[in-house]
């Protein structure tokens, strides 16, 4: 119940007004003390019965209830009175039927037409709950309309010396009534013109037109009760339209049925037509919220209905406002009903977020939001869809809006669980469907070790490794040799990046070579770490390798193919330092241990080097290299000869000995000697070429000692060659060692003995000869 | 300068020039009109009102215009409408200017009566006046607003067909500021008459801001019609033995419409003291009929057998009108009411009748049947002479 102050107006037909003393339609009586003259502003209120409708004295006579069959006007109106302040009117009109005169028994006054008007006065705007009691109540006078001339009621207010009235207070009952689909019906109507409002829309559409037979009014009216107040408390409206074909100017709703004698124009405001809902008008009637809110209403649920038409009432719209995402946010943020996790989509959220909350709505939405994901994530037992359901959710707020998430204990257990222990251990499928983010917001720290390593195992993606591992243990090179298992027996592709993630190359502490060290059994596993061991850190890596592994074959045949490509690179870049070092791996690895390994390529481009300059080479390298069964007869030559010439060892008479001889500067003798196996061998081939580029590698040219010793030699196997190629021999000598006629004269004297000396030099230096050589030889 | 124009509706005057008119095409859009909604008191959606064509040489001359065109579809329109109010008015009455003549009195002297009866009796003998026909304009935003549909659904049907007597005229309903219009045509004229009447309450005459409120017409009225409710003079009251007691006297409404005048601008009253005034005694049948109650009071040359001599069809005798209103000053001062014509002296064309719209008292059910009007017309045709308009009058030897 509520209390409410008011003052009164009565307007009649009667016998005698208070305020003029005269009979007729005016005033009747109101309350003591109102201005008369805004009274009668107030009290200007018609029935506009047409005059072919107005009940006769017959009728009356006959049936004096036949009046109640005309509908009271009901009305709600502001008025500034007459001092301007804002005063809020509610009238009721009844239709009385007949003139005062009927019912005091004065013949001349009982024409048809009179009604009475009550007007209560109120200074404050009405709740809406107090203007539907008060139109739907019984407060409004008279009480009994029926026309009857002994009807007390209408006696006293009609005939007789009328008598002011007090100002009083009326007790109210606002008790919400039930709610109903013409409950609903009505709320959407006037929702919808608030709606209307937001979006600027004319004025007209921010108007309702009702319509229904007259006996479905009250139930309207009793409506209005469930709305908000600022809702409905500016709505001023009036009942039971009889004339006019649009909206009364000063009306926001107007109410019409079967007395309305015009044909109204309703299709530019919001129309609501009651008796056949087809025909209503401009009212989106496919509104998810209002759907909701019919839903209420048809549970008879009137709380809910209230809450949803308050909460709508109190948005402001767009043209783009999602009306679900309005009632989803209702029910997150005014009730305790939980939202769906279907209804829970990013969208949802970031409108959300858009909506700027207040912050006790804020915290609302996030309780419900969390609700609902705790609702399922709760349940130890709940079916994976369930999960599908969720999980998304958690993921997509822990990466967006993670100030939104607060899961109880319980459910973040159970995720874990869910995710990272028998039996289901789902987190690969996870990662997968819901991606890294949804798995990142689990704490795994609670996870034991083995649960974690097993259920990452299948985990292909190296992202997801990195982030979860990170979660999971703070301290990766405490789990190192663990953590590298993982990774090595995982679905992930690259494993070297993933493990030198965890534990760069560049690592002090030597984790990556412990571990290679201590699973170097299973090194097949791991090659790539023991290639980049052996190539990042050279011959004590290899060694150590080699050693743990005991120079087994496994080990030697990666270490090896690893120490190759290691020196290899090395002597791209200083050939010299390459060879001392794998001179250094051959001795710490021992001779029969560096035997197995095949440096054939780095030893042919030392031989190369060695070739070039034998006389730098190094005789214990050589040495040692020459064991080696890997390398090709021509290094083995050249690596042999060399030492071979060093050690002065006899000599085969080699081409490559005669000029390494040259070349590491042996003595004259030594050289001849060389010479002449060189000449004598039978096997070699000699050609003027070589005999020439044999003279030019020396320091000097061959002085004429030298040079006789070599011609003599050739003299003593001339029967070797041709005539032609001999000749062509000696004179490689003579000409290289740039032999005058004099030193021809003087070795053919000081081989005068032999006569075919003497005319080989005549024939082959005679003028025409010489011409034509250095004719050719141009 | 050129006459004004007053708006039956709002009783706004402007010149003829500044007429609006509305478009007629329906295929038009329609809109809210705000001077319509705000005369009217309810949204009106109508087609565009419009601004006239005329150039300033017209404005200047005050022409008429007879057309313009919509702006908005571009059809011509023949429709004039109020240049304030946007009501629509008959275009020759602009163009010739109406005549409002007033029907005012107090509650139940009966001018809803009287004003059925009178224009029914007027198209029944308008011919006997001279070759007059009268006929009930169209003209209205809304057809149920028109003066053929009204006087013929909310006047002619109840009464004549319904028989019943009307119900109270509501104060400030929305049918009182619908004017009923009729054009009167004679023949042998080239403009109509347009005569412009108003059924209001009584009670708006009840005090003299009601009547500046309520009854605008007044003020721009050409003539008054003034319904005095015979049973309201206490010697009638009591002669005729009538139980219930006088609501108010009859001249009391007077005394309000004098005020209302003396309150007000008095070029306005001057005007209003000059203007044709007819006072009506209406229900003169009851006095007529009970002709032993008023043996020494009773009203010289009025019997219920003579009524109006043009009836017969001679003409207007305007000797007639004189002897009744005499004989009803007569019989006033016998009835003791030289108060009463005191206040009346101030008039300056001022003539008494008495009619009887129904000629008979309805029945206890307030219903009537076999109306006998009694000299219902006599105060039109007074006061059409008055405007000089060409009646046919029964020469008279002085």
């Amino acid at each position: 119940m509520k209390t409410v102050s008011i003052s009164e107006v009565i307007k009649a037909s009667s016998q005698k007004s208070i305020v003029t003393g005269k009979s007729g339609i005016g005033i009747r009586t109101m309350t003591e003390g109102l201005n008369a003259e805004w009274a009668n502003k107030v009290a200007a209120r018609t029935y506009d019965l047409p005059e072919v409708r107005q009940v006769t004295i017959s009728q009356v006579t006959e049936n004096p209830d036949v009046v109640k069959a005309f509908p009271r006007i009901l009305e709600y109106q502001s008025m500034a009175d007459d001092e301007g302040r804002t005063r809020y009117l509610v009238a009721c009109t009844t239709y009385v039927g007949l003139d005062y005169g009927y019912f005091c028994g004065i013949g001349n006054y009982m024409r048809s037409g009179n009604c009475v008007s009550h007007v209560f006065v109120m200074d404050e705007k009405p709740s809406a709950g107090v203007l539907a009691a008060l139109v739907t109540g019984d407060y409004f006078l008279p009480h009994d309309a029926s026309c009857r001339p002994d009807n007390s009621e209408l006696q006293r207010l009609l005939t007789g010396e009328p008598e002011w009235l007090a100002a009083r207070e009326l007790e109210v009952d606002d008790t919400l009534p039930a709610v109903d689909e013409t409950s609903c019906w009505v709320a959407m109507a006037i929702l919808q013109t608030k709606i209307n409002h937001d979006l600027g829309k004319e004025d007209s559409l921010q108007r309702v037109v009702f319509k229904s037979v007259a006996s479905r009014t009250p139930d309207m009216l009793r409506s209005l009760a469930l709305l908000p107040d600022d809702l409905v408390c500016d709505m001023f409206f009036r009942t039971n339209l009889m004339v006019g074909s649009g909206m009364p100017s000063k009306c926001r709703m107007v109410f019409i049925n079967e007395f309305l004698d015009d044909s109204f124009e309703a299709s530019y405001n919001v129309f609501l037509n009651l008796d056949d809902l087809s025909q209503s008008k401009n009212i989106d009637t496919e509104n998810y919220y209002f759907g909701k809110m019919m839903d209420a209403a048809r549970k008879g649920d009137v709380s809910l209905f209230c809450q949803l038409a308050d909460y709508l009432a109190h948005v402001t719209v767009t043209v783009s406002t999602d009306y679900k995402f309005i009632y989803d946010l209702f029910i997150a943020t005014r009730t305790d009903k939980g939202l769906a996790l279907a209804d829970l989509t990013p969208e949802f959220f970031l409108k959300a977020k858009d909506a700027n909350l207040a912050q006790e709505s804020s915290l609302a939405l996030k309780r419900t939001v969390n609700q609902a994901l705790n609702q399922v994530l709760e349940q130890v037992n709940s079916q994976q869809d369930l999960y599908v359901e969720a999980m998304p959710v958690v993921s997509w707020l822990y990466v967006n809006m993670p100030e939104m998430l607060q899961l109880s204990e319980r459910s973040l257990a159970n995720i874990t669980n869910e995710m990272f222990l028998e039996p289901r251990r789902n987190l690969n499928n996870y990662l997968g469907r819901y991606g890294l983010q949804t798995v990142l917001y689990v704490d795994t720290r609670e996870v034991g070790d083995e649960d974690f390593y097993e259920t990452i195992r299948p985990v292909a993606d190296a992202e997801a490794w990195k982030a979860l591992v990170q979660a999971h243990m703070a301290d990766v090179e405490a789990h190192a040799d663990d953590l590298i298992s993982c990774i090595l027996a995982s679905s992930v592709a690259d494993k070297s990046e993933l493990v030198y993630h965890f534990f760069p190359k560049a690592d002090p502490d030597d984790v990556l070579k412990t571990y290679a060290e201590r699973h170097i059994d299973q090194m097949s596993h791991f090659t790539f770490l023991v290639h980049d061991l052996c190539l990042g850190k050279g011959r004590n890596m290899m060694l150590s390798m080699l050693q743990a592994g005991g120079y087994g074959d496994v080990t030697m045949r990666y270490v090896g193919e690893y120490a190759l490509e290691y020196y290899r690179k090395l002597s791209d870049s200083d050939l010299t330092a390459c060879i001392q070092d794998l001179y250094a791996f051959a001795q710490d690895a021992g001779l029969e241990n560096f035997c197995r390994f095949n440096f054939a390529p780095v030893m042919e481009l030392y031989a190369k080097q060695c070739g070039k300059a034998p006389k730098e080479a190094n005789v214990s390298i050589l040495t040692l290299f020459v064991h080696s069964p890997h390398m090709d007869k021509e290094t083995r030559s050249v690596f042999e000869t060399i030492l071979t010439l060093r050690r002065k060892g006899k000599t085969n008479g080699t081409y490559r000995e005669l000029i390494y001889a040259n070349r590491m500067g042996l003595d004259v003798d030594t050289r001849l000697a060389i010479f002449r196996q060189w000449v004598a061998a039978r096997e070699n081939v000699i050609r003027p070429k070589d005999v020439v580029d044999y003279i030019k590698e020396g320091d000097q040219l061959p002085n004429y000692k030298e040079a006789t010793k070599m011609i003599e030699a050739f003299f003593d196997n001339q029967r070797r060659w041709p005539e032609k190629d001999f000749a062509s021999l000696v004179i490689a000598v003579t000409d290289t060692a740039e032999w005058t006629k004099k030193e021809r004269q003087m070795f053919v004297e000081d081989h005068r003995s032999n006569k075919g000396i003497a005319d080989f030099f005549a024939k082959e230096f005679g003028l025409q000869r010489i011409i034509i050589r250095k004719l050719f030889k141009k | 300068m050129a006459k004004e124009v007053v708006c039956p509706y709002c009783f706004e005057k402007f010149r003829r020039s500044d007429v609006m008119f509305r478009c007629t095409n329906n295929s038009c859009e329609m809109g809210l009109d705000d001077a319509m909604t705000n005369f009217w008191g309810n949204d009106m959606r109508l087609l565009p009102a419009f601004d006239n064509d005329l150039g300033k040489w017209g404005k200047l001359m005050d022409k008429m215009p007879d057309s313009a065109t919509c702006p908005r579809c571009q059809h011509d329109s023949h429709t004039v409408i109020c240049p304030h109010c946007h009501n629509v008015i008959p275009k020759e009455m602009v163009e010739h200017s109406g005549r409002i003549i007033s029907i005012i009195g107090a509650r139940s002297s009966g001018k809803t009566n009287y004003i059925t009866v009178l224009i029914d009796q007027l198209r029944k003998h308008g011919s006997k006046l001279g070759n007059l026909g009268v006929m009930a304009s169209t003209v209205a935003d809304e057809r149920r607003n028109s003066t053929h549909v009204r006087y013929k659904t909310d006047f002619y049907d109840v009464l004549f067909k319904n028989c019943r007597v009307f119900g109270q005229t509501q104060v400030g309903d929305r049918a009182s500021k619908i004017p009923l219009i009729f054009t009167i045509n004679q023949k042998g004229l080239d403009a109509p008459f347009y005569l412009v009447l108003y059924d209001t309450a009584g009670e708006n005459f009840n005090d003299p801001k009601n009547i500046r409120d309520n009854v605008k017409f007044l003020n721009e009225s050409d003539a008054v019609i003034f319904l005095l409710d015979t049973f309201s003079i206490p010697y009638i009251h009591d002669a005729l033995g009538i139980k219930a007691e006088i609501e108010s006297s009859f001249d009391e409404i007077l005394g309000n419409v004098v005020d209302h005048f003396a309150q007000g601008e008095k070029a306005l009253k001057d005007a209003h003291l000059r203007k044709p005034m007819a006072f009506v005694f209406s229900k003169i049948d009851a006095i007529l009929r009970h002709g032993e109650r008023f043996a020494d009071t009773a009203i010289p040359g009025m019997s219920l057998s003579a009524d109006s001599p043009f009836l017969d069809g001679n003409g207007v005798l305007l000797s007639d009108m004189d002897t009744v209103s005499q004989g009803l000053q007569q019989a006033l001062a016998a009835w003791g009411e030289n108060n009463f014509l005191q206040v009346i002296s101030q008039y300056r064309n001022a003539k008494f009748f008495g009619v009887s719209s129904l000629g008979k008292d309805p029945d206890a059910d307030n219903t009537i049947k076999n109306i006998k009007p009694y000299r219902v017309l006599d105060p039109l045709v007074w006061i059409l002479h008055e405007f000089g308009y060409p009646l046919r009058i029964v020469k008279e030897k002085k």
